[in-house]
């Protein structure tokens, strides 16, 4: 009997410290502010959305590290600052991870799952917790230097597209179909209830900002909160939006990409892809380029429209390419990444990784990062 | 001491069911019915991009088709799901129904009316071909929309970390697949006019009514269809993708569509009445215009007879349970009541009469030709109504399965569809006089519901040899028996099938879905003209019913067909229908040039084949489980038990490990271990295994003595069933047994060489509470013999008859006789009392190495439904059942004492399919069977009835 309860209690003790070193982890923390050096703050590099860097990428790529996560990862990115990455997961854990070796420095749990990307301003995050159930729907203002939260902002529905910071202040969309502006004091500014739902990246340009509705609508609004511009197309709006001066591109679950115009108010053209397009186009000096879910890669002139080439890569493409200097990184979610060649979709290199990929790939300190649905973030290098 | 003996009995219970050793457990388990291996399938696989395909050689053109389909639907449907299904998919060909119907990748028996399935336990994909391309399209597709729901579904609970491994709600499981794979078509059309016409659609807040059943699909795949249009199809797949956010799936619903059940109901149900209430202000419910012939059941078939005195329709029809074949007299505005000619789904020669899929026919002399499915594969029936007896019955060796059977108007040919090796459903003419076989059609189109013209010189019949934008249609065609040249009839983008032609020959009276539910049109002809057999290129209405017509039959101007209306299958006539086609004057041209004749399609492209292997197995593990006990008075015993088998099932490896030790230095001896092979692709099913069983045990079987046993060996089993009702089987083990009493000095050591041969028959039809139907009958013999020791000695025999008279429609009268006798030394012992046997005594209590047991039972039914609504929640049970019961009997050693008995009363209630609740009152019969015991018994437990 005694032996019995020994054991009973060892167990007990056991099952006690795993949870609480699992549930625990250093909270996520920098010693000092940081120089803004090396920053990929936005999902797309910046609030146009452009996904492109104009650097060199040197070939071939060889996976650097593998980190591994606690939970899975929706379609988003990193973000990075200095020499860290940070990334949030779907269990709502956020990583601090050593940029140079993927080691996780540290980690906190926020209960809510993060559906997009952790937003960097200024040595402070910007946590975006989805609604459950229980708990309804935040941003959170975290200091990092001081390691604590610093306000929580209630959003009424679900954030799950990406936000944007456009000089210090926050926009951002929620399930729910309203649209908030948030200033650098972390105070409501305005908030617009399109009546829908949305499921798009909005993308921020000249003193204005576009997002659209799951049936089609697309909103330009200005900073100050007021809808400059409305109109529909006819289909669903799921993928999101980027621009390029007052040029607007984005694609429809139908697979129509558009360019609409903002300064003359109209449609540049339409054109009619091979399928669905979730992905958000990317956009270089010449050219866009976007995937769509048969897994053909296009680079289209972002003038006219006109096909420049057309590559089938099978697979899905559902998030957006990469553009370094003038080669494509192109995430394939049949557990692929293509390195193509802009010019002409000669692919260069294809990687074959574990898991199928979630993460639009991030390029940073000639570092190429990416996150799969296996958990896991791949780091690349040449 | 309970939770010991009860986890023994939890492991010798799988231990039963690997040694086929029915004397273990041999008064509770030995019945069922068998699946029959007929054939060994010499397996190919076929490696695409993402599926691995097995098919068997002759099937291997349909195969390549199938291929086709499989990676054409992967790419439309990881779009639509936004999704990839990384594992290479494993898809199983069958190429007939009867072949799908042996399959060892479900345990069960398969019924006929399933078309597929997807099996979670190794990700397979198994379907059977019927003929029908388009139907072999729709139903691949049909089964990669689970591959993706389920397999996106799973990813998403892994990325959030769920525990739970919940699936949506089944309709929308279902009605997704539908959805997502065919177009909405006539039959889907017929049943929700039906639904709203006569009131039984529910909304989302009853569908659980409607649970599992063929109305469940479509309604699933309507209100989808409804979700798309007023909401948009990206709100299904969001549907999918915010099965995070709650586990229940109405929270989902309202998440995503901002409405929740209630508030859906409310449009979908206005929906409806607005698209199928106007339906009949231009056509008409079937037993509105025309006059019904039967009124209960599911009835299909309907030909007319006389002999000579009076007016019959003959028809097929399941009414009680069984498919079978009934007459009913017509004539002077009166109809009599369906008198049974042939009952099916009882013996052997009628396993089944395939009531779904086939037809029968009646020559002018009173000859009924019909199919049934007898040991593996259809036959042709000819049975005499003149003499109530069959006359014969017919197979083909290359057609393994048979459909619409037809006489010539002379009686003296049959034309009937079959299905060959290769999947191919083709026309075949058999001439009765010549016993002769001619085959008409050699190719992939699937040519059915063929009919003789009059003069036997042509036969008309249904093909999908048209088509148009890959969409392929059936229409109809003559082949003339002369030189076999097909000619076209119609060329519409919409089905026609069921030709048949009047008797003067100048018209083909058919179905056609050309309004969106299959009505009767005729077309005017004339067979003697050489260039054109088509007098006016029209086609002319007969019949406008809001639901479909199918298997229509003529007699000069009289037409009976069946039809469908509140939710059943009823036989109609129209007295006169040339009159009653004047009414609607309605023409349609027959022309469409945009129809493609004989189209070609090709199996999978060759880039896209990544290799072609023979089978070879490959063991993946099924289930993998294990206990861990603790009791204060045992200590704690823990154990594993895990299975493997190869993709096919056919073969299976079981492991058993458990171990009971109390100290360390008991822990090598108290090993407890089986493994066991299961053999199943062949007709004969075998298993062999070794064990070592070591433990200390209380065994009711045996005396009142608590022991520590220790006893290894091996053992063979094997099952031969002689059909789908009946089977042998045999068993054989040897094993050392170690035993020592505690408490006592005693202990015996035996090797026991144990045989046993018995025979099984089952044909019993089951209702929701147990047997209703049939018969069910065991009879065993076997010895146990310790040759080396000499301690044990006896022999077995064991008898189990059960009938059940049927008295209506839910009632009958069971009976039951046991008679068990184990005779020699240290002879096991039976054991009876409780609900399952003896009632009002304690369970388990009697005891004795002879035992009889005699129970007379009428079933009946209570109480169909009863609704209990909370505020928050409505609960709803179905089909309370009652038995009035007699039972007596006993068990004894030597000396027989006296009979047992008791009677009462019972309610059953089946709760969810898995099991049955029964609570029995009453009073036994005691004291040499005198007198009743004072006051009552009751009891409460679950199980079948006997």
């Amino acid at each position: 009997m005694v032996k019995y309860l020994k054991f009973l209690f060892s167990l007990v003790l056991f099952i006690v410290y795993i949870t609480l070193f699992n549930s625990c982890g250093k909270k996520i923390q920098i010693p000092n502010y940081l120089k803004p050096d090396n920053i990929w703050s936005h999902y797309g590099y910046d609030s146009e959305r452009r996904f492109f860097v104009d650097d060199s990428l040197h070939l071939p790529l060889k996976i650097l590290y593998r980190t591994e996560l606690k939970a899975g990862l929706n379609y988003s990115s990193v973000t990075t600052m200095d020499k860290f990455l940070f990334v949030g997961d779907l269990k709502g854990n956020v990583y601090k991870i050593a940029l140079n070796s993927g080691k996780i420095e540290n980690y906190n749990n926020f209960k809510q799952p993060i559906l997009t990307n952790i937003m960097i301003k200024e040595n402070e995050l910007f946590i975006p917790l989805a609604a459950t159930k229980e708990k309804m729907s935040y941003l959170i203002s975290y200091d990092l230097v001081k390691g604590e939260e610093k306000k929580r902002i209630p959003l009424e529905g679900s954030v799950e597209k990406e936000i944007l910071i456009v000089n210090g202040d926050i926009f951002l969309a929620t399930t729910s179909g309203i649209i908030y502006k948030i200033r650098k004091d972390l105070v409501e500014d305005w908030k617009i209830e399109t009546g829908s739902q949305i499921y798009s990246h909005p993308a921020a340009g000249d003193k204005f900002l576009v997002t659209g509705t799951i049936d089609g609508w697309v909103y330009i609004i200005s900073y100050d909160g007021k809808i400059n511009k409305k109109f529909k197309v006819n289909n669903s709006l799921k993928s999101g939006f980027s621009i390029d001066e007052s040029k607007i591109y984005f694609g429809d679950a139908f697979g129509f990409m558009y360019c609409y115009d903002y300064g003359q108010e109209k449609f540049l053209f339409t054109k009619k892809l091979d399928a669905p397009i979730l992905a958000i186009p990317s956009i270089d000096r010449e050219n866009i380029y976007i995937g769509d879910l048969k897994g053909n890669v296009y680079a289209l002139s972002k003038q006219t429209g006109d096909l420049k080439w057309k590559k089938l890569l099978g697979g899905l493409i559902n998030n957006a390419i990469l553009i370094v200097g003038n080669k494509l990184v192109v995430p394939n979610f049949q557990k692929k990444i293509f390195i193509l060649d802009k010019f002409n979709g000669e692919i260069l290199q294809e990687i074959e990784l574990d898991g199928r990929i979630k993460f639009s790939p991030v390029y940073i300190d000639h570092k190429l990062i990416l996150g799969c649905d296996d958990k896991k973030i791949i780091c690349l290098s040449n | 001491m309970r939770s010991k003996k009860l986890y023994q009995k939890l492991i010798e219970s799988c231990l039963f069911i690997f040694l086929f050793n029915i004397t273990l457990h041999a008064q509770f388990t030995y019945f069922g019915r068998n699946k029959v291996q007929y054939e060994v399938f010499d397996w190919q696989v076929l490696k695409t991009e993402h599926f691995d395909i097995y098919y068997y050689p002759q099937f291997s053109e349909i195969a390549e088709i199938g291929a086709q389909f499989a990676e054409e639907a992967y790419d439309d449907l990881k779009f639509k799901f936004n999704h990839v299904v990384l594992q290479r998919i494993p898809l199983i060909f069958y190429n007939t129904h009867l072949h799908f119907q042996q399959t060892n990748t479900v345990p069960g028996i398969l019924p006929e009316g399933v078309g597929g399935f997807f099996e979670f336990m190794k990700g397979r994909v198994v379907l059977p071909y019927d003929g029908s391309l388009k139907q072999f399209k729709h139903v691949i597709k049909h089964e990669l929309v689970h591959v993706f729901m389920t397999n996106k579904i799973r990813r998403i609970q892994n990325d959030f970390r769920l525990t739970s491994e919940n699936l949506p709600p089944l309709w929308f499981v279902e009605g997704l697949a539908e959805f997502w794979s065919t177009e909405w078509d006539d039959q889907a059309e017929m049943i929700l006019r039906d639904g709203v016409l006569n009131g039984y659609i529910p909304g989302l807040s009853e569908i659980d009514k409607i649970s599992g059943t063929f109305l469940m699909y479509k309604v699933g795949q309507k209100i989808l269809e409804f979700v798309s249009e007023k909401y948009g199809e990206d709100k299904i797949l969001l549907l999918i993708e915010n099965f995070w956010k709650s586990s229940n799936f109405e929270d989902i619903w309202k998440i995503t569509l901002g409405v929740n059940y209630s508030e859906f109901d409310k449009e979908w149900k206005y929906y409806l009445r607005k698209k199928y209430f106007p339906v009949v202000k231009d056509e008409d419910l079937p037993g509105f215009s025309a006059k019904k012939i039967t009124d209960f059941g599911f009835n299909f078939s309907p030909v007319y007879y006389n002999d000579n005195k009076e007016n019959w329709i003959i028809f097929l029809a399941n009414r009680d349970g069984y498919s079978s074949i009934y007459k009913i007299k017509v004539g002077e505005g009166k109809t009599s009541k369906p008198e049974l000619i042939l009952q099916g789904e009882k013996t052997d020669e009628f396993e089944s009469l395939h009531l779904f899929r086939s037809s029968i026919d009646v020559s002018n002399d009173g000859i009924i030709a019909f199919v049934s499915k007898s040991k593996g594969r259809d036959n042709i029936n000819f049975f005499d109504l003149r003499n109530n007896r069959l006359s014969f019955s017919k197979s083909f060796e290359n057609i393994l399965s048979i459909s619409n059977p037809k006489f010539s108007f002379d009686a003296q040919k049959l034309v009937f569809s079959g299905i060959d090796l290769k999947g191919f459903r083709d026309l075949y003419v058999f001439d009765l006089i010549r016993d002769k076989l001619i085959r008409l059609t050699n190719d992939y189109y699937d040519d059915r519901n063929p009919s003789f013209s009059p003069d036997g010189k042509f036969v008309v019949f249904s093909s999908d040899r048209t088509s148009q934008n890959k969409n392929f249609y059936y229409n109809l065609f003559l082949i003339d028996l002369h030189d076999f040249e097909i000619k076209k009839i119609t060329s519409i983008n919409s089905d026609q099938a069921y030709p048949i032609f009047s008797r003067d020959g100048q018209k083909i009276i058919f179905t056609s879905n050309i309004n969106g539910v299959s009505n009767l049109w005729f077309i005017k002809v004339n067979i003697s003209r050489a260039d054109s057999i088509i007098v006016d290129n029209k086609i002319e209405q007969l019949t406008a019913f809001t639901s479909s017509v199918y298997d229509p039959n003529l007699k000069d101007s009289a037409l009976i067909f069946c039809s469908f209306e509140n939710f059943s299958f009823q036989i109609y006539e129209i007295d006169n229908y040339i009159r009653e086609s004047q009414r609607f004057n309605k023409k349609i041209s027959i022309s469409n040039d945009s129809l493609r004749v004989n189209w070609i399609i090709k199996g999978i492209d060759g880039f896209k084949v990544k290799e072609r292997i023979r089978y070879e197995r490959e063991y993946t593990l099924d289930f993998a489980q294990s206990h861990i006990t603790t009791n204060p008075v045992y200590g704690t015993s823990g154990g594993a038990l895990f299975s493997i088998s190869d993709l096919m099932s056919d073969d299976h490896y079981q492991f058993l490990i458990f171990n009971t030790a109390q100290s360390r230095d008991e822990f090598l001896k108290s090993f407890n271990i089986a493994i066991t092979r299961i053999s199943l692709a062949q007709k004969t099913n075998y298993a062999y295994g070794v064990f070592h069983f070591s433990g200390r045990r209380y065994d009711i079987r045996d005396s009142d003595e608590y022991f520590f046993e220790r006893s290894f060996g091996i053992y063979f089993g094997l099952s031969y069933p002689f059909s789908f009702f009946r089977r042998l089987e045999a068993t054989f083990s040897l094993a050392n047994s170690d035993k020592e009493v505690f408490f006592t000095s005693k202990s015996r050591k035996a090797l026991l060489l144990t045989n046993s041969v018995s025979y099984v028959f089952d044909n019993s039809l089951w209702a929701s509470s147990g047997p209703i139907d049939g018969s069910r009958f065991m009879v065993l013999l076997g010895l146990t013999n310790d040759i080396k020791f000499s301690n044990v000695n006896y022999f077995s025999f064991m008898l189990d008859y059960r009938n059940y008279l049927r008295l209506g429609l839910k009632s009958a009268f069971a009976t039951r006789f046991q008679f068990f006798f184990n005779e020699g030394k240290e002879a096991r012992r039976f054991f009876m009392g409780g609900n399952w046997d003896l009632r009002g005594y304690p369970r388990w209590s009697i005891r004795g190495e002879k035992l009889w047991l005699t129970s007379f039972e009428f079933r009946f039914p209570l109480i169909d439904q009863i609704t209990v609504r909370f505020p928050f929640l409505t609960m709803n049970l179905f089909e309370f059942r009652g038995a009035t019961f007699f039972d007596m009997g006993n068990a004894w050693d030597i000396k027989y004492n006296q009979t047992l008995g008791s009677v009462g009363f019972g309610i059953r209630m089946n709760l969810f399919g898995v099991l049955v609740l029964r609570y029995d009152i009453g009073k036994r019969i005691e004291d040499g069977f005198r007198r009743f015991q004072d006051g009552l018994f009751y009891q409460f437990f679950f199980g079948w009835d006997f």
